[in-house]
């Protein structure tokens, strides 16, 4: 079952308001206020995100789901501090990310944000230890000391600690994945943004990753944005947010979504 | 860095193309660098290793030794020069001189033991003491080719006792045999019967000049003769200068091909981790440390390259024949390698604005 295939059901009605919906939690960590990222070509602009607004309270794991072109990857990008919005604002533990410079973004993004891309992008001639020590060395925070430490336990938690000397390679996809989520964890981010991590994987490990990432996030109190295409992923997650043609609104009742 | 070593050490075979084309390349640059000091140093020993500083030359030789000839007033005007400390004739003859085994190809230069233009690289024993003759110092390439102190060598009926062993001291790559004016000109009248009756001429005047003077200072004062630095006399004889400049020609495009090869491999493995540089930067990398990485990895292979090119030219230096004149000085070495990390710099730099203009967005999304 996929998201293309499904119709919504309010397309545009004007009875969801996303503000509404999102402005409700007063404690969120990550605020998304009326953001949209307009490409212009010539004459022509395309709205690939417009307004998009919500918040996620710390500890949540929401997904974002929306077909091919909806917009959620430019949404995740801007989010994630890799595009600057066209307008509104973004703010992660009170940063405001498009206020940042692009240096100072490069350091955001290492020490704030974890990220879990599709194909787990691991460094190919690292270990899989090596991965989590790489991205240490991209931050200030944490120690040398702590951040071997720290990389032992998470290969130990997330059932890696055999396959610790082992380079990619020599891994399956979802060891690989699992690399991947360590590697987001490391270096201890407030938000986790995870792009479509069963894309690479069958149903089975697909699911395995998902809960796992689940899991973690609520274990350590750490936010969570997952884009997904996959509706049967939804169920490991808090809230649905859904884009469609760069217009952003949150789900209701998920199980909705699914008949 | 880490990323960098680890990508060599765990991606050797790929990294063994680049570095075994940088060792040919190394390889190639040392010895045509060892030939060309070995032709240089074999051709200019005599006028570079002796206490001249300049040389004067009749007005038609071209700052050749062999083509001037001078007259006793000519040597008297370079003497009486202002900036000149000392000036003594010196006479060269090229020539066959055998000794009771063998027979050489050999230069005999007839100097003044007092005077200018003496080796100073005495090995062993003795020059010839002023005013003696018939003895003579030779060029240790005679001596490795089997001659002996204490040999006699002979021109014509003339000969000469080997009393002392000087180096680096051979002329357009013949070994030299050092003694005095008169025994010179004694061999060159044997050998040369047009010069019979002649005994007072020179070839060309060595010159200590005083500290304050230059060569073209001298030059000013003596219009009719050419002065040339020691230095410039070595460039002028025939062919060393063309040599010089060819071979070093080939080494310099050899390098800037070194360069071309690390710039194409870096080209190639930037454009082949496009995904994992986006996904890096993405991660929070910042592209200086990226395109370190690329550069440290383009010094690392060029240092590997050299030491292996080094190697194997001194390994070929070894084994090539005493007949071809190389000479491997670490000074040309150490100029070698020093390009050749430079060329590795150089050609890893093209790479980083290639890895600059990769966008971290393009890690999100991408496949599907």
């Amino acid at each position: 079952m996929n998201i293309d295939d499904f119709v919504p059901a309010h397309p545009g009605d004007p009875g969801i308001d996303p503000a509404r919906d999102a402005g409700a939690h007063s404690e969120a960590i990550l605020r998304v206020d009326a953001v949209s990222k307009i490409y212009r070509s010539g004459d022509s602009e395309v709205h690939a995100v417009s307004e998009a607004t919500m918040a996620v309270d710390q500890g949540e794991f929401v997904a974002l789901l929306g077909p091919s072109g909806s917009g959620k990857t430019t949404l995740i990008s801007m989010i994630g501090g890799l595009l600057s919005p066209t307008s509104g604002t973004i703010t992660l533990a009170g940063t405001d990310v498009g206020g940042l410079s692009a240096r100072a973004l490069t350091t955001f993004r290492a020490e704030r944000v974890g990220f879990v891309f599709q194909a787990a992008n691991l460094v190919p001639f690292l270990t899989a230890r090596e991965n989590l020590l790489y991205v240490a060395t991209l931050q200030k925070r944490i120690g040398r000391k702590e951040a071997h430490e720290r990389a032992d336990q998470l290969l130990e938690e997330l059932g890696l600690a055999a396959r610790a000397k082992n380079v990619p390679e020599q891994l399956s996809g979802g060891e690989r994945q699992r690399v991947a989520i360590g590697r987001a964890l490391m270096n201890d981010p407030d938000l986790i943004l995870v792009d479509e991590p069963t894309a690479a994987l069958d149903t089975k490990l697909g699911r395995q990753v998902v809960e796992l990432l689940a899991r973690e996030i609520k274990q350590r109190g750490k936010t969570g944005v997952m884009v997904t295409h996959d509706l049967r992923m939804v169920q490991y997650t808090d809230r649905v947010f859904e884009i469609l043609d760069g217009h952003l609104t949150h789900v209701e009742q998920p199980s909705a979504l699914s008949h | 860095m880490m990323l960098a070593f680890n990508e060599i050490r765990r991606g050797r075979g790929r990294f063994a193309s680049i570095i075994a084309a940088l060792s040919l390349i190394v390889f190639l640059v040392l010895t045509l660098g060892a030939l060309a000091d070995g032709l240089f140093f074999g051709a200019t020993g005599a006028v570079r290793s002796t206490n001249a500083t300049a040389y004067a030359f009749s007005p038609d030789a071209k700052g050749s030794l062999i083509r001037s000839s001078m007259t006793p007033d000519q040597v008297r005007e370079v003497q009486q020069a202002p900036g000149v400390a000392q000036a003594t004739g010196v006479g060269v003859l090229l020539t066959a001189g055998s000794t009771q085994d063998a027979e050489y190809d050999v230069a005999i230069f007839g100097v003044d033991p007092d005077g200018a233009g003496v080796p100073t690289t005495l090995v062993e024993g003795r020059l010839p003491d002023p005013g003696e003759n018939g003895v003579a110092a030779v060029d240790q390439s005679l001596i490795d080719e089997g001659v002996a102190m204490g040999d006699t060598i002979s021109v014509g009926s003339r000969s000469v006792e080997v009393v002392g062993i000087v180096r680096d001291s051979a002329y357009q790559l013949q070994p030299t045999v050092w003694t005095s004016i008169d025994t010179w000109r004694s061999m060159r009248n044997e050998v040369r019967p047009e010069f019979t009756g002649v005994d007072d001429d020179v070839n060309a005047v060595a010159m200590v000049t005083e500290e304050s003077s230059t060569a073209a200072q001298i030059q000013q004062e003596i219009g009719d003769l050419t002065i040339l630095t020691a230095e410039e006399t070595g460039l002028a004889i025939p062919g060393v200068e063309q040599q010089s400049s060819t071979l070093n020609a080939i080494i310099y495009t050899a390098l800037a091909v070194a360069a071309l090869v690390v710039a194409l491999f870096f080209a190639l493995v930037v454009l082949e981790k496009r995904e994992l540089f986006a996904a890096l930067k993405a991660l929070g990398t910042p592209t200086r440390k990226l395109g370190a990485g690329v550069v440290v990895q383009a010094l690392i292979a060029s240092a590997i390259g050299v030491v292996i090119g080094a190697v194997a030219a001194r390994g070929l230096g070894a084994i090539v024949p005493d007949e071809v004149p190389t000479l491997f000085r670490t000074d040309t070495l150490i100029t070698i390698a020093i390009f050749t990390l430079v060329a590795g710099v150089v050609g890893a730099a093209f790479s980083l604005r290639r890895i600059a203009r990769i966008d971290p967005a393009t890690a999100i999304g991408g496949t599907l």
